[in-house]
């Protein structure tokens, strides 16, 4: 018996889905036989059988799946995360061209660039040539 | 006749200009695809005749499959994931100093599977066209089996995790109206679930977002960025163009066969056609390590694709691949049903989109003998802008899809989920193969079953369904069993 690896645990993670979405189907309020539950009951039970071959096979035969990620890695990638989060609650509340600016701003710098000022001065500008664009030119009303 | 005038206007044949010159550009830059440069011009399109608007849409996916081959060559970095074949031996012909050579290869190759499958598609989507319409609900259930049977061959060495990724397509796409009675389902009274999952903003985000968080991650390795300065304008000499006359045959089949094949699309093209070559090759050594071989096959199957993709488009109304399927928003934006109906009712169109995809290649063909230097210029722009900006791009264009913000939400969970499935190796092709056959497999599936009164024997009795059923079978069964060959025979040696 192999130790707990990453395919264990997706394995684990498809098996709650599928019982969670089953759960969901069982919630429906239309419930005949070859209604709206029929073709996702289908998906779900694939699901579940699948996922627990995947399983067993993990803790058998075991994988040659390895992660590699630092913690300062992931702390970036999580800090990019949040960002994209803020972005999209500030959109509606700060406009296209303000909040594109801060998303950038903050993104630029997250990749590297040391300048503080010239990346959000040119993130304030991107996001005003972008907005100019989609705006006038392709008819699209951004917020 | 006429409408031969018609087509060739001149602002059709500007917006095909552009529009290759685009694809070439986002096709050349890492991180930027063609699929990313459609969806950006997407509502551009709205306001333009069909016919002009293909004319852009089919010269970005031309340039833009084909730009990928620029960068793979010169800096080792694929600039689509299409061109990933070609790195392996574009790259060494460029270090030993014949870069342009590779480049004028790739560009030729790109042109003549281009234009075969552009044959192709005159040739065989009016036959398509006349099968089709005696399709009903079996066969198409049947064609979306034969779609979902692809992740065999596309997850190699993690088929459960690809069957995985594929449920979990198929199964958000049930979010919101059932197809055929209209239920509520899975929506927790959020109105915009109700309208159910836009593949589009899905699509961006498990290519696009996931592969900025996954830059984001790895800033600090890789920092090289050799910069190969070659362009000596020479071209490749016409015995190696001679010399690989069958690769470019068998190449173009390849990538024909894989665009008509539902959802699947460049990527796996090249690298089919990538290890076809070199099982035929009789230098087999030389893959790898600079081989014109490798290069015709990757670059001629993957721009073989586009033609072939436009025929299940157009005469099922099934998209060929994730490009054909944003096409596929632009017709129906323009009040047009692909499907058979289209070679009978509107037939005008369709060779409109014939005749742009065949001037597309040309205008791919020209820039890329004569301007690559210009496309170089723009790798000048450090990651460190680009990266950023492209994710800012992608919530743009996903959000003109269909003025929603809740869109944006869409892209960014599913680029969080697609950034974890490439962390724990599930593969994500399979998954968007669920969200483009979703729709249709249910679909046809149950009305399937209400023509036959319940009765499941439907799919085994009718021709054409039980013989795309069989062929799923064999397409499903098929890379395993090569694959357990090919270990059988690794552990013989």
């Amino acid at each position: 018996m192999k130790k707990i690896n990453s395919d264990t645990i997706v394995a684990i993670c498809f098996i709650t889905l599928a019982g969670f979405w089953y759960y969901l189907i069982k919630a429906l309020p239309n419930q005949q036989p070859k209604g709206p539950g029929f073709y996702p009951t289908i998906l779900v039970c694939c699901m579940l059988f699948l996922a627990i071959i995947l399983l067993i096979k993990s803790l058998i035969v075991g994988t040659n799946v390895k992660i590699e990620l630092t913690k300062k890695d992931g702390i970036r990638v999580l800090i990019a995360v949040v960002s994209l989060i803020a972005y999209l609650i500030l959109l509606p509340k700060l406009g296209y061209v303000v909040a594109t600016g801060l998303l950038l701003t903050v993104l630029i710098t997250l990749f590297g660039e040391k300048k503080k000022l010239q990346a959000a001065v040119v993130s304030m500008i991107t996001s005003g040539v972008i907005y100019f664009v989609f705006h006038t030119l392709f008819s699209v009303q951004l917020p | 006749m006429g409408n031969l005038v018609e087509v060739f206007s001149l602002s059709n044949i500007l917006f095909c200009c552009m529009g290759v010159f685009v694809g070439i550009t986002f096709g050349c830059m890492p991180g930027l695809t063609a699929t990313m440069g459609i969806v950006l011009f997407l509502p551009f399109t709205f306001s333009m005749n069909p016919i002009a608007s293909f004319a852009l849409l089919l010269g970005i996916y031309v340039g833009g499959v084909y730009g990928g081959s620029i960068t793979a060559i010169l800096i080792k970095t694929p600039g689509t994931a299409s061109s990933a074949a070609t790195v392996l031996d574009g790259y060494p012909l460029a270090e030993r100093g014949e870069g342009s050579e590779a480049l004028s290869m790739a560009t030729i190759a790109s042109f003549i599977g281009g234009v075969f499958s552009c044959v192709a598609l005159i040739l065989l989507a009016p036959q398509l066209a006349r099968v089709a319409l005696k399709f009903g609900p079996a066969e198409y259930f049947a064609v979306g089996v034969f779609g979902i049977s692809i992740v065999s061959s596309i997850s190699s060495n993690n088929l459960i995790k690809g069957l995985l990724s594929a449920l979990f397509g198929l199964l958000i796409i049930t979010i919101g109206m059932d197809p055929v009675e209209g239920n509520l389902r899975f929506a927790f009274g959020n109105y915009n679930l109700a309208a159910g999952i836009n593949a589009t903003p899905a699509l961006i985000g498990m290519f696009a977002i996931a592969e900025v968080l996954e830059k984001v991650e790895t800033i600090y390795k890789n920092k090289v960025k050799k910069t190969v300065t070659v362009i000596q304008g020479k071209m490749v000499s016409p015995k190696v163009i001679k010399a690989n006359a069958l690769n470019l045959l068998r190449s173009s089949i390849i990538g024909t066969a894989i665009g008509i094949i539902p959802a699947t699309g460049t990527g796996v093209a090249s690298w089919l056609s990538y290890n076809e070559a070199k099982r035929a090759s009789k230098e087999p050594e030389l893959f790898g390590n600079g081989s014109y071989e490798g290069i015709v096959a990757s670059e001629a199957a993957n721009n073989a694709v586009t033609g072939g993709a436009l025929i299940p488009l157009l005469t099922l109304g099934i998209p060929g691949d994730i490009v054909t399927a944003v096409m596929m928003g632009a017709l129906i934006i323009q009040g047009i049903t692909p499907g058979p109906k289209l070679f009978t009712d509107q037939k005008d169109i369709v060779t409109g989109i014939y005749l742009m995809l065949l001037l597309a290649n040309v205008f791919m063909l020209i820039f890329g003998l004569s301007g690559v230097r210009l496309f170089i210029k723009v790798l000048k722009v450090p990651v460190e802008y680009l990266m950023p900006i492209v994710a800012v791009l992608c919530f743009v264009g996903a959000y003109a899809v269909q003025n929603s913000l809740f869109d944006l939400n869409v892209v960014l969970i599913m680029g969080i989920i697609g950034y974890i499935f490439n962390k724990v190796k599930i593969p994500i092709p399979p998954m968007l193969l669920g969200i483009l056959l979703g729709k249709i497999l249910e679909a046809n599936l149950r009305r399937a079953l209400v023509i036959s009164h319940g009765d499941w024997s439907i799919f085994l009795t009718r021709p054409i369904c039980l013989g795309l059923l069989i062929l799923s079978a064999l397409s499903f069964v098929w890379p395993i069993y090569r694959e357990w060959k090919d270990k059988r025979n690794l552990i013989n040696e």
